[in-house]
């Protein structure tokens, strides 16, 4: 390894570490009292569940089926049949920000705070 | 050009070489498993095959190579939205490598050439989640790991590439 090597290899860490960092703080900033999660297909919502809403709620699109569980952790994905299956690994998520995502089925889910909450309900 | 003929036999021969052994290497790639809670985190052991083309092949050369073995690759294993993020990921790595390959070879090693690869590989995937979530929230979240993981990753196969190098460069 040369100097320059091991130049890229400190920034690339630096980097990843300031975004993450970045990423923490926004998620700390934005603890909403009312969250809630949303439901995305191929990008466009489909639906917003508040986080309290517990219960199993099945999708089935032409792309593909997806089971996901809201409790007491939050939102995690249970069942997909695409042969992957690293959206069912993922821990839950409870967090403003935090998502799962299914690429193969292009779904995925976000948990959002109580602003964004409020806009859906208006626009409701 | 040098000749009418683009490659020499000798070239040819070790280009479907490198790309018989990349389908090879996703295959094997593919029976390690790495469960890890993150999706997208993989050891990119294909790669190694683009560092050594890096080496001996024009750009362009190398462009057709990564090309080949992406949709090779994605016909044998994987599927259509694999080929996506594969080809977005190789094209973008591959851009990045012959770049860093021009600079003066006392400057950086193979090492720092892969991991730059490798993270550009991950960007690739990136933007291709990006376009289908509709969201660069979403994309961005995964940045940092997979950052980190290309720079681990991107190590491991630069070192295999350096071993490597010199038995290729015996038949050429």
């Amino acid at each position: 390894m040369k100097k320059n090597d091991v130049i890229i290899i400190i920034a690339g860490l630096v980097l990843a570490v300031i975004v993450y960092g970045g990423l923490q703080i926004s998620q700390q900033l934005n603890t909403a009292d009312q969250m809630a999660v949303e439901v995305y297909i191929d990008g466009e919502l489909e639906r917003t569940i508040p986080i309290e809403g517990y219960g199993v709620y099945t999708y089935d699109t032409e792309l593909g089926h997806n089971v996901f569980e809201i409790n007491e952790e939050g939102a995690r994905m249970i069942e997909a049949d695409c042969p992957t299956l690293s959206c069912t690994r993922q821990a839950a998520i409870n967090h403003v920000g935090e998502n799962i995502v299914c690429l193969p089925h292009r779904f995925h889910l976000v948990v959002v705070g109580d602003e964004e909450v409020e806009v859906d309900a208006i626009s409701q | 050009m040098q000749s009418p003929n683009r490659f020499s036999l000798r070239q040819l021969i070790i280009l479907g070489l490198l790309i018989a052994i990349s389908l090879v290497l996703n295959y094997i790639e593919r029976l390690i498993p790495l469960n890890l809670a993150m999706p997208g985190i993989k050891l990119g052991l294909a790669n190694v095959v683009t560092i050594l083309a890096l080496t001996i092949y024009k750009p362009r050369d190398v462009y057709m190579l990564v090309i080949i073995r992406v949709l090779l690759g994605s016909l044998f294993v994987g599927s259509m939205m694999s080929l996506w993020y594969s080809l977005a990921g190789g094209l973008l790595s591959a851009t990045a490598m012959l770049l860093m390959n021009q600079l003066p070879k006392e400057s950086v090693s193979l090492v720092g050439i892969s991991v730059v690869g490798a993270i550009c590989h991950n960007i690739g995937q990136i933007i291709i989640v990006m376009i289908i979530t509709s969201s660069v929230s979403v994309g961005i979240s995964y940045f940092p790991v997979l950052l980190v993981s290309g720079i681990v990753t991107g190590i491991f196969i630069g070192y295999v590439g350096k071993a490597t190098k010199p038995y290729l460069l015996r038949f050429m």
